[in-house]
């Protein structure tokens, strides 16, 4: 009897490369911001290329750099250094001791034993990492900056306020434009839905200078009520610019999901609801709104979590006064990336309580994502 | 004060609007004024486009001073290297990005669907993180993960960075055919004498191939609209065209600008006109699946 | 005797902490029409994806014609399966559909050409099989329930497998369709000469059409015979009564041909049980005839009779003893009336019946037993 192949029918495998980059590309990001967000650098981390001309100073500087535990740096030996590695003879052991110093922005960023050869050949980035990893330690003080600062506050109320009155006109324009369309017949609607997509084929950058254009001192929008005999009036670098914009902006968000879950929705239940005798206003609060609710939370969300952290939005609409969060993390995050970090992870936690206050605890996660597909 | 007047102005039309609206459909008002208020929500979108569009034929300097029709900035543009640089990166990078994350991401998705149910929960999860997450800690925390890899910025880091939030997208378009498939198909492939992966290539993907579809065009639409991840991941070297846009509203945008909108637009309208008159019937038969 | 083409050798599985089978064993002759029948749940489906390699069992071993199966994944099987909701590709059309087990096989490169006429020709004779001319080039969306049925077997059966399974293959159609399936499928049966292994749940789709029947529950066999060993001389209680309606109650084994039900004497054909053994006495409700009062040698009480087209369906309360009878008959009878009821010796059939829950057999009225 021949033996037969094993068989198996396990398809999940084709899961395992993403599942690895799912680790390394969507998990650890997250990972990495909140490790930055509760450390910081050792201030006295870094010393001084310039001033490191002797293995005296080097040996100053070890303490801070945490070889003073190191059982031959520590001992009292002779030290000769020439510019890239640092030779200790110790006494005892009567054999020299190399060690490299690594330097960057003319500081010295790390001291490495030197084996032979094989550090020479070592991958600078390698060293990178651990220098990274290094030379911080725990602390919740990006925090508390946050807190006891006044004018990052201000700043991320301001953010709430907005990103909370976008969302709000959103839902309140989008849910009837999404009910009106579902209401239509196939082939039209189809296409009028296309037709609420294809403005994102224009940079959203564009679509917000255009805005710009209409309703600037010197805009359409005044230029149009200066020639009816009407004032012209200050709309630009206002937060209601902002917020009219971010209404432009994120509206096909809340619009798709809510309209894909109303035409799902089973003719049959709101025939069903006339015929128990509700009329339209009550069949639409009664049953098709708590039925469109998952579609509603999914387009809350997907309007809220740009809104508030929308900065380009802000800097072209708003201007200075109405700086939003999203535009202090990216400016802070080029000079303080361990402080840019405690602020994104603010947010993220911030997201995460409307996400689960909105989705009502149903962590299914489908509804949001899919909503809009 | 002002955002009382705001509200007030924005508000009040609107309640008006919705109790009419939301009307019996038997009523005539309803109707009309079903129709005044999608018109009114077209013009809302479709005004800045409009300005947008007219604008890219001023023969002034300005984007909002009307001063004579020219076609002058469409030759600018022909002549502008920097901006074709940017264009090409664009395309190259949501090409690149869409098919790695599209074939990457079916993939995915069949072995997701087949996952037990626990670990498919926990990847499901995940998958939505960057669908959910804000925009900017994307960035950011790719930029801290290619900081401490020691990855450069460039070419490579942006790709990554487009097929890590692309990626989510696909799988989420294939993952609902995935389940509206009847599973006995794939045994009833094998059944014939089809193995796994004849059966995989046969059987499973022209059933989801819908999914794969739109999967891909989200990807592309997301990686070409896509700023604030690429200001964070592309580097100083690369530069698409929403960086360099973005760039140009500090120093002010010329009606060039404009012009390769306009293009990009009147392309992207075509191919749909076309696509639509080409297989009506078939599109129809997709939306319905 | 005929030869043994599917054999299970103390098959178990358990599927998400159930036990689904224990150790079941069953054999399976070549050319033979067999049927498992049970309740939803019984573990009939999970033999058959075994059969057809769909699904692994916990342990045990699966025999095709005397060969260890085990680990041969379902392409490399000669066995073909027609699934419950037929699991055609919709990408395909009719011929698509049919074709793809015989586009599926290797075929040297020289013989491609002439194997494309081939395939033709077998998917006309198909077609021609299941009553299906001129279907060809229609998509399988716009085909009626009968017509996919037609087709799922049309593609089942175009590799010639020497064994046939099908998973409930006519519970989606109507009651006419499915009559006329039935005929179709036996008449199939008989001129391809294929094994077929019948799933359903359905007990006159299992008569009609099987050379044997396999009655299954909780993932055990109850019963393995014809149709009419398993209608007649049904071996336990859950036979009895899932098989045909049927009067399932106590009774005592006097001696051989003689037992005692009702606390009335009665002459039977069955032997071979202790003097005095506690039984279960069958009888099946269109064996009893309905006689004037006097003449019966049990008599009761008529609450209710319904027509049922061929015959009316009583339900007779006893007089002196706590049982319901439920009757066929073709005589009507008034509701309250006093009746005598008779059977013969043929008609009473005995079982062990130490564990008999019988107040789940007692015909009550209310209880609608029918899905």
């Amino acid at each position: 009897m021949k033996p037969f192949p094993k068989f198996r029918l396990k398809r999940s495998v084709f899961a395992y490369p993403y599942v690895v980059f799912a680790i390394i590309f969507l998990v650890a990001p997250l990972v990495l911001v909140i490790f930055y967000s509760l450390t910081r650098e050792i201030d006295n981390y870094s010393v001084n290329k310039s001033s490191v001309n002797s293995p005296e100073v080097i040996m100053d500087n070890l303490d801070f750099i945490g070889y003073e535990q190191d059982p031959v740096l520590s001992q009292v030996g002779t030290y000769y250094y020439d510019g890239e590695t640092l030779t200790v003879i110790n006494y005892r052991e009567r054999h020299p001791e190399t060690y490299r110093i690594f330097f960057e922005n003319e500081k010295i960023s790390l001291i490495e034993e030197y084996e032979g050869d094989t550090l020479i050949d070592a991958d600078l980035k390698d060293v990178k990492f651990l220098n990274r990893l290094k030379g911080v330690y725990f602390t919740i003080d990006n925090f508390v900056k946050f807190f006891n600062t006044g004018d990052y506050m201000k700043v991320f109320l301001r953010s709430l306020y907005i990103a909370f009155m976008s969302t709000l006109f959103c839902l309140i324009i989008g849910f009837p434009t999404a009910y009106v369309l579902s209401k239509m017949k196939e082939r039209t609607r189809n296409i009028v839905s296309v037709m609420f997509l294809l403005p994102m084929w224009i940079n959203f950058l564009l679509r917000t200078y255009a805005w710009r254009t209409l309703i600037e001192k010197t805009g359409i929008i005044n230029t149009v009520l200066e020639s009816v005999g009407l004032p012209a009036q200050n709309l630009m670098y206002t937060q209601g610019a902002v917020i009219l914009v971010m209404v432009y902006d994120f509206l096909p968000f809340m619009i798709l999901p809510i309209y894909n879950t109303l035409i799902k929705i089973d003719r049959s239940v709101i025939e069903a609801s006339y015929d128990l005798g509700a009329n339209h206003y009550r069949t639409l609060f009664r049953v098709i709104f708590p039925l469109a609710l998952p579609g509603i939370s999914s387009g809350v969300t997907m309007t809220f979590v740009p809104a508030i952290t929308a900065f380009a939005i802000s800097k072209i609409m708003g201007g200075t006064q109405c700086a939003t969060i999203g535009e202090t993390i990216e400016r802070e995050f080029s000079t303080d990336m361990w402080f840019g970090s405690a602020m994104s992870v603010i947010i993220m936690v911030l997201m995460l309580a409307s996400m689960f206050l909105i989705a009502g605890g149903d962590n299914d996660g489908e509804n949001i994502g899919g909503g809009l597909l | 004060m002002t955002d009382i007047i705001y509200i007030a102005l924005i508000a009040i039309p609107v309640l008006i609007a919705l109790v009419l609206v939301f009307g019996s459909p038997k009523r005539k008002i309803t109707k009309v004024s079903r129709i005044i208020y999608l018109t009114a929500i077209f013009v809302f979108t479709y005004l800045p486009i409009f300005v947008l569009i007219v604008f890219s034929f001023n023969s002034g300097r300005s984007t909002g001073v009307w001063e004579g029709f020219s076609l002058k900035w469409y030759e600018e543009l022909i002549n502008d290297a920097r901006i074709q640089a940017a264009l090409l990166t664009t395309v190259i990078v949501a090409l690149s990005s869409a098919v790695i994350s599209t074939v990457f991401g079916t993939v995915s998705a069949i072995g997701i669907f087949y996952m037990k149910k626990m670990p498919k929960n926990i990847i499901m999860n995940v998958t939505n993180i960057p669908i959910l997450n804000a925009d900017i800690i994307t960035g950011v925390s790719l930029l801290l993960l290619y900081n401490i890899l020691g990855i450069d910025l460039g070419y490579a880091s942006l790709i990554i960075a487009h097929i890590s939030f692309n990626i989510p997208y696909v799988i989420l378009s294939v993952m609902p055919k995935l389940k509206q498939m009847d599973n006995n198909i794939y045994e009833a492939a094998l059944d014939l004498g089809a193995t796994p992966t004849k059966a995989l290539v046969n059987v499973i993907v022209p059933q989801i191939m819908p999914g794969i579809v739109s999967g891909f065009l989200l990807a592309l639409t997301m990686s070409m609209d896509d700023f604030v991840i690429s200001l964070f991941t592309s580097g100083p070297v690369v530069s698409t065209l929403s960086l360099e846009i973005y760039s140009m509203t500090k120093r002010g945008i010329t009606p060039e600008i404009n012009a390769l909108s306009t293009i990009i637009f009147v392309i992207v309208i075509a191919v749909l006109l076309i696509s639509n008159l080409k297989n009506p019937q078939t599109d129809k038969k997709k939306r319905r699946a | 005797m005929a030869e043994s083409i599917i054999r299970l050798e103390n098959i178990s599985v358990a599927l998400g902490g159930e036990q689904i089978l224990k150790n079941l064993n069953l054999n399976i002759n070549d050319k033979e029409f067999v049927t498992l029948l049970g309740p939803s749940g019984c573990g009939k489906t999970t033999t058959l994806r075994i059969i057809g390699g769909f699904q692994r069992q916990d342990s045990g071993n699966v025999f095709f014609a005397n060969e260890i199966i085990n680990d041969l994944p379902p392409y490399k099987r000669n066995v073909n399966t027609v699934f419950q909701k037929y699991a055609l590709f919709p990408h395909l059309n009719v011929f698509g559909n049919i074709a793809y087990g015989l586009h599926m096989q290797k075929v040297p490169k020289e013989e491609r050409k002439k194997r494309k006429q081939e395939i033709k020709k077998r998917v006309e004779e198909m077609l021609a099989l299941v009553n299906l001319r001129g279907f060809e080039n229609r998509d399988i969306t716009s085909l009626s329930g009968g017509q996919q049925q037609r087709v799922a077997i049309a593609r089942a059966l175009i590799n010639k497998p020497h064994v046939l399974l099908l998973d409930e293959p006519l519970g989606a159609l109507d009651l006419k369709l499915r009559k006329e399936m039935q005929i179709e499928l036996k008449n199939i049966q008989i001129k391809t000469g294929i094994t077929f292994i019948y799933v359903t749940h359905d007990q006159e789709e299992a008569l009609t059409m099987s050379d044997t029947v396999v009655v299954m529950k909780g993932g055990e066999i109850q019963q393995i015979g014809t149709p009419q060993d398993i209608y007649n001389e049904p071996k336990n209680a859950f036979v009895a009564d899932f098989i045909g309606e049927s009067n399932i109650l106590p009774g005592v084994m006097l001696e051989d041909y003689r037992v005692e039900i009702c606390g009335r004497l009665f002459e039977c054909v069955d032997k071979g049980f202790d003097d005095n053994e506690k039984v279960g006495v069958v009888v099946r409700p269109e064996d009893i005839e309905i006689k004037p009062e006097s003449e019966g040698f049990l008599t009761g009480v008529v609450k209710s009779c319904v027509f049922k087209g061929v015959h009316y369906e009583m339900t007779i309360e006893q007089i002196n003893y706590p049982y319901t009878w439920l009757v066929h008959s073709t005589d009507a009878a008034e509701i309250g009336d006093t009746v005598g009821m008779c059977f013969y010796p043929n008609d009473i059939h005995v079982m062990k019946g130490e564990d008999i829950d019988y107040s789940y057999f007692s015909n009550v009225p209310e209880e609608d037993t029918e899905e």
